[in-house]
Protein backbone atom coordinates (compact mmCIF):
# COMPACT_ATOMS: atom_id res chain seq x y z
CA UNK A 1 0.00 0.00 0.00
CA UNK A 2 1.54 3.28 -0.54
CA UNK A 3 0.42 6.13 1.18
CA UNK A 4 -1.82 8.87 -0.07
CA UNK A 5 0.36 11.56 -0.32
CA UNK A 6 3.50 10.52 -1.90
CA UNK A 7 6.17 12.82 -0.81
CA UNK A 8 7.89 15.05 -3.49
CA UNK A 9 11.03 13.18 -5.67
CA UNK A 10 14.32 14.83 -5.31
CA UNK A 11 16.41 13.68 -8.00
CA UNK A 12 19.39 14.07 -6.29
CA UNK A 13 21.55 13.74 -9.05
CA UNK A 14 20.53 17.17 -10.72
CA UNK A 15 20.90 20.39 -9.92
CA UNK A 16 18.96 22.95 -8.19
CA UNK A 17 18.79 26.68 -8.35
CA UNK A 18 18.43 28.40 -5.10
CA UNK A 19 14.64 29.70 -6.06
CA UNK A 20 13.69 25.82 -6.53
CA UNK A 21 15.76 24.69 -3.65
CA UNK A 22 13.52 26.78 -1.31
CA UNK A 23 10.43 25.74 -3.26
CA UNK A 24 10.89 22.15 -2.87
CA UNK A 25 11.98 22.26 0.74
CA UNK A 26 8.25 23.98 1.24
CA UNK A 27 6.77 20.81 0.16
CA UNK A 28 8.89 18.37 2.63
CA UNK A 29 8.32 17.33 5.86
CA UNK A 30 12.11 16.79 6.23
CA UNK A 31 15.16 19.04 6.01
CA UNK A 32 17.09 19.24 2.67
CA UNK A 33 20.39 21.46 2.38
CA UNK A 34 21.56 22.76 -0.77
CA UNK A 35 25.33 22.98 -2.08
CA UNK A 36 26.06 25.10 -5.34
CA UNK A 37 23.02 23.69 -6.34
CA UNK A 38 23.65 19.95 -4.93
CA UNK A 39 20.69 18.55 -2.59
CA UNK A 40 20.91 16.32 0.55
CA UNK A 41 19.22 15.58 3.03
CA UNK A 42 19.91 16.96 6.52
CA UNK A 43 21.45 14.12 8.38
CA UNK A 44 22.68 12.37 5.65
CA UNK A 45 21.53 9.36 3.31
CA UNK A 46 21.71 5.42 4.15
CA UNK A 47 23.05 3.87 0.89
CA UNK A 48 24.32 0.23 0.27
CA UNK A 49 28.10 -1.19 -0.25
CA UNK A 50 27.90 -0.22 -3.28
CA UNK A 51 27.24 3.76 -2.68
CA UNK A 52 23.77 3.41 -4.44
CA UNK A 53 21.33 5.61 -2.09
CA UNK A 54 18.66 3.60 -0.24
CA UNK A 55 16.98 6.09 2.05
CA UNK A 56 17.55 8.92 4.24
CA UNK A 57 19.30 8.76 7.52
CA UNK A 58 17.64 9.55 10.62
CA UNK A 59 19.43 11.44 13.48
CA UNK A 60 20.06 8.69 16.20
CA UNK A 61 18.45 9.47 19.60
CA UNK A 62 22.00 10.67 21.45
CA UNK A 63 22.59 12.96 18.18
CA UNK A 64 18.92 14.72 19.79
CA UNK A 65 20.38 14.81 23.48
CA UNK A 66 23.85 16.57 22.66
CA UNK A 67 21.64 19.11 20.37
CA UNK A 68 19.29 20.29 22.88
CA UNK A 69 22.13 20.07 25.59
CA UNK A 70 24.22 22.22 23.77
CA UNK A 71 21.60 24.46 22.69
CA UNK A 72 20.13 24.79 26.37
CA UNK A 73 23.65 25.65 27.57
CA UNK A 74 24.06 27.85 24.90
CA UNK A 75 20.16 29.56 25.90
CA UNK A 76 20.63 29.44 30.02
CA UNK A 77 23.67 31.61 29.35
CA UNK A 78 22.73 34.19 26.40
CA UNK A 79 19.20 35.15 28.73
CA UNK A 80 19.23 38.77 28.92
CA UNK A 81 20.95 39.48 25.89
CA UNK A 82 20.82 40.40 22.59
CA UNK A 83 21.99 36.92 21.11
CA UNK A 84 19.68 34.19 20.34
CA UNK A 85 20.86 29.97 20.07
CA UNK A 86 18.59 28.13 18.02
CA UNK A 87 18.75 24.16 16.94
CA UNK A 88 17.85 22.36 13.69
CA UNK A 89 15.27 24.08 12.48
CA UNK A 90 16.52 27.25 11.66
CA UNK A 91 18.50 27.65 8.13
CA UNK A 92 21.58 28.98 7.64
CA UNK A 93 22.53 31.04 4.43
CA UNK A 94 25.82 31.36 2.89
CA UNK A 95 27.29 31.93 -0.28
CA UNK A 96 27.14 28.82 -1.60
CA UNK A 97 25.01 27.08 0.74
CA UNK A 98 21.80 26.26 2.90
CA UNK A 99 22.61 24.38 5.92
CA UNK A 100 20.58 23.76 9.10
CA UNK A 101 23.13 23.32 11.81
CA UNK A 102 22.60 21.93 14.50
CA UNK A 103 22.86 24.69 16.86
CA UNK A 104 23.53 28.07 16.06
CA UNK A 105 24.08 31.82 17.64
CA UNK A 106 23.72 34.91 16.26
CA UNK A 107 24.25 38.31 17.70
CA UNK A 108 22.96 40.04 14.88
CA UNK A 109 20.08 42.42 14.48
CA UNK A 110 18.79 41.52 10.73
CA UNK A 111 18.96 37.67 11.65
CA UNK A 112 17.16 38.56 14.84
CA UNK A 113 14.35 40.01 13.09
CA UNK A 114 14.22 37.61 9.99
CA UNK A 115 11.85 35.63 9.24
CA UNK A 116 13.24 32.49 7.94
CA UNK A 117 16.91 32.62 7.56
CA UNK A 118 19.91 33.81 9.38
CA UNK A 119 23.22 35.13 7.33
CA UNK A 120 25.26 36.50 10.51
CA UNK A 121 26.19 33.48 12.96
CA UNK A 122 28.95 34.14 15.69
CA UNK A 123 28.75 30.44 16.98
CA UNK A 124 27.74 27.15 14.61
CA UNK A 125 27.99 23.64 16.32
CA UNK A 126 27.75 20.63 14.93
CA UNK A 127 26.96 17.30 16.06
CA UNK A 128 28.87 14.46 14.17
CA UNK A 129 27.30 11.73 12.61
CA UNK A 130 29.24 8.92 10.74
CA UNK A 131 26.72 9.56 7.90
CA UNK A 132 27.77 13.53 7.67
CA UNK A 133 31.21 13.05 9.31
CA UNK A 134 32.53 14.36 5.84
CA UNK A 135 29.80 16.98 5.23
CA UNK A 136 30.53 18.32 9.09
CA UNK A 137 34.53 18.70 8.14
CA UNK A 138 34.63 19.50 4.76
CA UNK A 139 32.06 20.84 2.75
CA UNK A 140 30.17 22.89 5.60
CA UNK A 141 33.53 24.23 7.55
CA UNK A 142 34.84 25.32 3.90
CA UNK A 143 32.10 27.63 3.77
CA UNK A 144 31.48 28.32 7.20
CA UNK A 145 34.46 29.49 7.68
CA UNK A 146 34.25 32.13 4.67
CA UNK A 147 31.72 34.15 6.52
CA UNK A 148 32.67 37.11 8.07
CA UNK A 149 30.58 37.31 11.16
CA UNK A 150 31.77 33.83 12.62
CA UNK A 151 33.80 33.15 14.98
CA UNK A 152 33.91 29.93 16.69
CA UNK A 153 33.00 26.30 14.81
CA UNK A 154 32.44 23.27 17.29
CA UNK A 155 32.22 20.04 15.96
CA UNK A 156 31.08 17.53 18.79
CA UNK A 157 31.62 13.68 18.35
CA UNK A 158 28.71 11.52 19.49
CA UNK A 159 29.98 8.72 19.83
CA UNK A 160 32.93 9.60 22.63
CA UNK A 161 33.96 13.14 24.30
CA UNK A 162 35.27 14.96 21.37
CA UNK A 163 34.83 18.23 21.09
CA UNK A 164 37.27 20.08 18.31
CA UNK A 165 36.70 24.00 18.55
CA UNK A 166 38.15 26.84 15.90
CA UNK A 167 37.78 30.52 17.14
CA UNK A 168 39.53 33.19 15.74
CA UNK A 169 39.76 36.84 17.24
CA UNK A 170 38.41 38.76 14.45
CA UNK A 171 36.84 38.58 10.28
CA UNK A 172 40.44 38.06 8.84
CA UNK A 173 42.37 36.48 12.14
CA UNK A 174 43.75 32.72 11.31
CA UNK A 175 41.97 30.08 13.02
CA UNK A 176 42.72 28.25 15.71
CA UNK A 177 42.10 24.74 16.65
CA UNK A 178 41.74 23.28 20.12
CA UNK A 179 40.59 19.91 20.92
CA UNK A 180 38.75 18.98 24.32
CA UNK A 181 38.18 15.09 25.48
CA UNK A 182 38.26 15.01 28.86
CA UNK A 183 34.61 15.55 30.49
CA UNK A 184 36.14 18.06 32.96
CA UNK A 185 37.58 20.05 30.93
CA UNK A 186 35.37 23.51 29.69
CA UNK A 187 34.92 25.00 26.27
CA UNK A 188 35.37 28.50 26.15
CA UNK A 189 33.54 30.48 24.08
CA UNK A 190 35.63 33.90 23.84
CA UNK A 191 33.34 35.84 21.71
CA UNK A 192 30.62 35.21 23.90
CA UNK A 193 32.39 35.87 26.67
CA UNK A 194 30.93 32.37 28.18
CA UNK A 195 32.08 29.05 29.28
CA UNK A 196 30.80 25.28 29.05
CA UNK A 197 31.16 22.73 30.74
CA UNK A 198 31.75 19.51 28.74
CA UNK A 199 29.89 17.32 31.18
CA UNK A 200 26.90 19.91 30.43
CA UNK A 201 27.11 18.84 26.85
CA UNK A 202 27.10 15.53 27.41
CA UNK A 203 24.77 14.89 29.97
CA UNK A 204 22.82 11.71 29.75
CA UNK A 205 24.78 10.74 27.10
CA UNK A 206 25.49 7.33 27.64
CA UNK A 207 29.11 7.18 26.15
CA UNK A 208 30.36 3.23 26.01
CA UNK A 209 34.00 2.79 25.47
CA UNK A 210 35.13 2.93 22.01
CA UNK A 211 37.47 1.62 19.68
CA UNK A 212 39.99 2.75 17.56
CA UNK A 213 38.73 2.98 13.75
CA UNK B 1 45.13 -24.79 -0.40
CA UNK B 2 46.70 -23.06 2.19
CA UNK B 3 49.49 -20.98 1.84
CA UNK B 4 52.28 -22.83 3.58
CA UNK B 5 53.65 -20.28 6.16
CA UNK B 6 49.98 -18.42 6.92
CA UNK B 7 50.54 -14.84 9.35
CA UNK B 8 49.12 -15.58 13.11
CA UNK B 9 45.91 -13.98 13.62
CA UNK B 10 45.07 -10.46 15.01
CA UNK B 11 42.67 -10.68 17.75
CA UNK B 12 41.35 -6.98 17.32
CA UNK B 13 39.25 -7.57 20.34
CA UNK B 14 42.21 -7.67 22.75
CA UNK B 15 44.83 -5.59 24.03
CA UNK B 16 48.20 -6.17 22.82
CA UNK B 17 51.48 -4.63 24.87
CA UNK B 18 54.17 -2.80 22.85
CA UNK B 19 56.60 -5.48 22.78
CA UNK B 20 53.99 -7.69 21.72
CA UNK B 21 52.80 -5.57 18.49
CA UNK B 22 56.83 -4.84 17.81
CA UNK B 23 56.74 -8.79 17.59
CA UNK B 24 53.38 -9.51 16.19
CA UNK B 25 53.95 -6.82 13.69
CA UNK B 26 57.87 -8.96 12.31
CA UNK B 27 55.40 -11.51 11.12
CA UNK B 28 53.15 -9.76 8.82
CA UNK B 29 53.20 -8.87 5.66
CA UNK B 30 51.09 -5.66 5.90
CA UNK B 31 51.35 -2.88 8.17
CA UNK B 32 49.46 -2.40 11.75
CA UNK B 33 48.88 0.49 13.63
CA UNK B 34 49.22 0.64 17.49
CA UNK B 35 47.08 2.51 19.92
CA UNK B 36 46.83 2.11 23.68
CA UNK B 37 47.25 -1.49 22.83
CA UNK B 38 44.19 -2.03 20.30
CA UNK B 39 45.70 -2.86 17.12
CA UNK B 40 43.88 -1.89 13.46
CA UNK B 41 45.04 -2.54 9.89
CA UNK B 42 47.17 0.97 8.84
CA UNK B 43 44.65 1.13 5.64
CA UNK B 44 41.08 0.01 7.87
CA UNK B 45 39.13 -2.43 7.79
CA UNK B 46 36.34 -3.19 5.50
CA UNK B 47 33.17 -4.22 7.40
CA UNK B 48 29.37 -4.67 6.32
CA UNK B 49 26.67 -3.33 7.70
CA UNK B 50 26.61 -4.21 11.05
CA UNK B 51 30.16 -3.13 12.08
CA UNK B 52 31.35 -6.92 11.61
CA UNK B 53 35.24 -6.96 10.21
CA UNK B 54 35.53 -8.45 6.97
CA UNK B 55 39.15 -7.93 6.16
CA UNK B 56 41.06 -5.50 5.14
CA UNK B 57 40.63 -2.20 3.45
CA UNK B 58 43.41 -1.84 1.11
CA UNK B 59 44.78 2.09 -0.40
CA UNK B 60 43.23 3.16 -3.80
CA UNK B 61 45.82 4.07 -6.74
CA UNK B 62 45.05 7.64 -5.84
CA UNK B 63 46.51 7.22 -2.26
CA UNK B 64 49.73 5.99 -3.52
CA UNK B 65 50.21 8.45 -5.82
CA UNK B 66 49.18 11.23 -3.78
CA UNK B 67 51.48 9.67 -1.01
CA UNK B 68 54.19 9.55 -3.75
CA UNK B 69 54.05 12.99 -5.10
CA UNK B 70 54.07 14.67 -1.38
CA UNK B 71 57.16 12.21 -0.68
CA UNK B 72 58.70 13.27 -4.04
CA UNK B 73 57.72 17.20 -3.62
CA UNK B 74 59.56 17.22 0.41
CA UNK B 75 62.58 15.01 -0.96
CA UNK B 76 63.77 17.38 -3.74
CA UNK B 77 63.46 20.43 -1.82
CA UNK B 78 65.50 18.74 1.43
CA UNK B 79 67.97 17.08 -0.59
CA UNK B 80 71.37 17.80 1.01
CA UNK B 81 70.05 19.01 4.28
CA UNK B 82 69.80 18.06 7.28
CA UNK B 83 66.19 16.94 7.01
CA UNK B 84 64.63 13.55 5.64
CA UNK B 85 61.48 12.51 4.16
CA UNK B 86 60.19 9.06 4.52
CA UNK B 87 56.76 7.05 3.42
CA UNK B 88 54.74 4.79 4.21
CA UNK B 89 57.03 2.26 6.36
CA UNK B 90 58.40 4.07 8.68
CA UNK B 91 57.58 3.62 12.32
CA UNK B 92 56.60 6.03 14.21
CA UNK B 93 56.18 5.75 18.30
CA UNK B 94 54.94 8.37 20.11
CA UNK B 95 53.04 7.72 24.22
CA UNK B 96 50.45 6.03 23.62
CA UNK B 97 50.78 4.81 19.78
CA UNK B 98 52.86 3.55 16.75
CA UNK B 99 51.71 4.11 13.85
CA UNK B 100 52.88 4.35 10.03
CA UNK B 101 52.48 8.10 8.28
CA UNK B 102 51.89 8.44 5.37
CA UNK B 103 54.67 10.84 4.56
CA UNK B 104 56.89 11.64 7.39
CA UNK B 105 60.07 14.55 7.50
CA UNK B 106 62.18 14.56 10.81
CA UNK B 107 65.48 16.87 10.68
CA UNK B 108 66.22 15.09 13.99
CA UNK B 109 70.05 13.49 14.43
CA UNK B 110 68.83 10.71 16.25
CA UNK B 111 65.81 9.35 14.27
CA UNK B 112 67.96 9.71 10.89
CA UNK B 113 70.36 7.31 12.35
CA UNK B 114 67.85 4.95 13.89
CA UNK B 115 67.12 1.08 12.69
CA UNK B 116 63.44 1.49 12.80
CA UNK B 117 61.56 4.12 14.73
CA UNK B 118 61.31 7.62 14.64
CA UNK B 119 59.91 9.17 17.43
CA UNK B 120 60.71 13.42 16.56
CA UNK B 121 58.83 14.15 13.52
CA UNK B 122 58.67 17.89 12.47
CA UNK B 123 56.19 17.07 9.76
CA UNK B 124 53.80 14.54 9.61
CA UNK B 125 51.15 13.75 6.59
CA UNK B 126 48.40 11.93 5.92
CA UNK B 127 46.12 11.16 2.96
CA UNK B 128 43.07 10.84 4.23
CA UNK B 129 40.80 7.46 3.31
CA UNK B 130 37.03 7.25 4.13
CA UNK B 131 37.82 4.42 5.79
CA UNK B 132 40.66 5.97 8.27
CA UNK B 133 39.63 9.89 8.35
CA UNK B 134 38.56 9.41 11.82
CA UNK B 135 41.63 7.52 13.01
CA UNK B 136 43.07 10.56 10.78
CA UNK B 137 41.73 13.75 12.08
CA UNK B 138 41.23 12.32 15.62
CA UNK B 139 43.14 9.52 17.15
CA UNK B 140 45.89 10.50 15.24
CA UNK B 141 45.49 13.97 16.08
CA UNK B 142 45.03 14.00 19.34
CA UNK B 143 48.57 11.97 19.82
CA UNK B 144 50.41 13.54 17.09
CA UNK B 145 50.05 16.99 18.80
CA UNK B 146 51.63 15.61 21.93
CA UNK B 147 55.08 15.00 19.67
CA UNK B 148 57.15 18.10 21.17
CA UNK B 149 58.96 18.33 18.14
CA UNK B 150 56.25 18.31 15.57
CA UNK B 151 55.56 21.38 13.99
CA UNK B 152 52.65 20.60 11.32
CA UNK B 153 50.24 18.53 10.32
CA UNK B 154 48.67 18.18 7.39
CA UNK B 155 45.54 16.33 5.80
CA UNK B 156 45.45 15.89 2.02
CA UNK B 157 42.11 14.52 0.31
CA UNK B 158 42.32 12.43 -1.72
CA UNK B 159 38.78 13.06 -3.74
CA UNK B 160 38.74 16.44 -4.04
CA UNK B 161 41.19 19.19 -3.63
CA UNK B 162 41.38 19.63 -0.26
CA UNK B 163 44.73 20.13 2.23
CA UNK B 164 44.13 20.94 5.89
CA UNK B 165 46.85 22.14 7.68
CA UNK B 166 47.33 22.19 11.52
CA UNK B 167 50.30 24.81 12.51
CA UNK B 168 52.48 24.89 16.26
CA UNK B 169 52.45 28.13 16.83
CA UNK B 170 55.45 29.89 18.00
CA UNK B 171 53.89 30.25 21.52
CA UNK B 172 51.20 28.92 23.48
CA UNK B 173 49.56 25.65 22.44
CA UNK B 174 46.91 26.47 20.78
CA UNK B 175 47.55 25.14 17.05
CA UNK B 176 46.67 27.26 13.74
CA UNK B 177 44.18 25.81 11.20
CA UNK B 178 44.78 26.71 7.61
CA UNK B 179 42.89 25.29 4.40
CA UNK B 180 44.08 25.10 0.76
CA UNK B 181 41.58 23.73 -2.05
CA UNK B 182 42.95 25.44 -5.25
CA UNK B 183 45.06 24.07 -6.98
CA UNK B 184 47.53 27.02 -7.57
CA UNK B 185 47.46 27.07 -3.99
CA UNK B 186 50.54 26.03 -2.17
CA UNK B 187 51.06 24.66 1.15
CA UNK B 188 53.82 26.60 3.14
CA UNK B 189 55.97 24.42 5.36
CA UNK B 190 57.48 26.97 7.53
CA UNK B 191 59.72 24.77 9.53
CA UNK B 192 61.42 23.65 6.85
CA UNK B 193 61.46 26.66 4.78
CA UNK B 194 59.61 25.73 1.91
CA UNK B 195 56.65 25.82 -0.19
CA UNK B 196 54.88 22.51 -1.56
CA UNK B 197 52.73 23.13 -4.66
CA UNK B 198 49.05 21.60 -4.67
CA UNK B 199 49.77 21.24 -8.65
CA UNK B 200 52.41 19.01 -7.46
CA UNK B 201 50.57 17.08 -4.79
CA UNK B 202 47.86 16.32 -6.88
CA UNK B 203 49.58 15.45 -10.01
CA UNK B 204 48.32 12.46 -11.98
CA UNK B 205 45.67 11.94 -9.34
CA UNK B 206 42.34 12.50 -12.02
CA UNK B 207 40.23 13.91 -9.66
CA UNK B 208 36.41 13.63 -10.65
CA UNK B 209 33.97 16.10 -9.98
CA UNK B 210 33.03 15.52 -6.60
CA UNK B 211 29.22 15.30 -5.08
CA UNK B 212 28.40 16.62 -1.41
CA UNK B 213 28.04 13.79 0.61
Amino acid sequence: MTSPIASTPIDYERRYSEEEYLALEEQLDYRIEWFDGQIVPKHGYETDARGRVLGMAGASQRHNILTSNIQFAFRTRLKGRKCRALAQDLKLQTATANTYPDVLVSCDPADLKAEQRWRHPVVIVEVMSSSTLHRDREWKWERYRQLPSLRQYVLVSQYRVWVESYTRAEENAPWINEVYTDLAATLPVPALGLQVPLAELYDDIDLSPLRVV
Amino acid sequence: MTSPVSPPPIDYGRRYSEEEFLALEEQLDYRIEWFDGRIVPKHGYETDAQGRILGMAGASQRHNRITRNALVGLHNRLAGGRCEALSQDMLLAMTGAKTYPDVIVSCNPLDLRAERVWRNPTLLIEVLSNSTQTRDREWKLERYRQIPSLQQYVLVSQYRIWVESYDRPASGDAWASSLFTKLTDELPVPALALHLPLTEVYAYADLAPMEVA
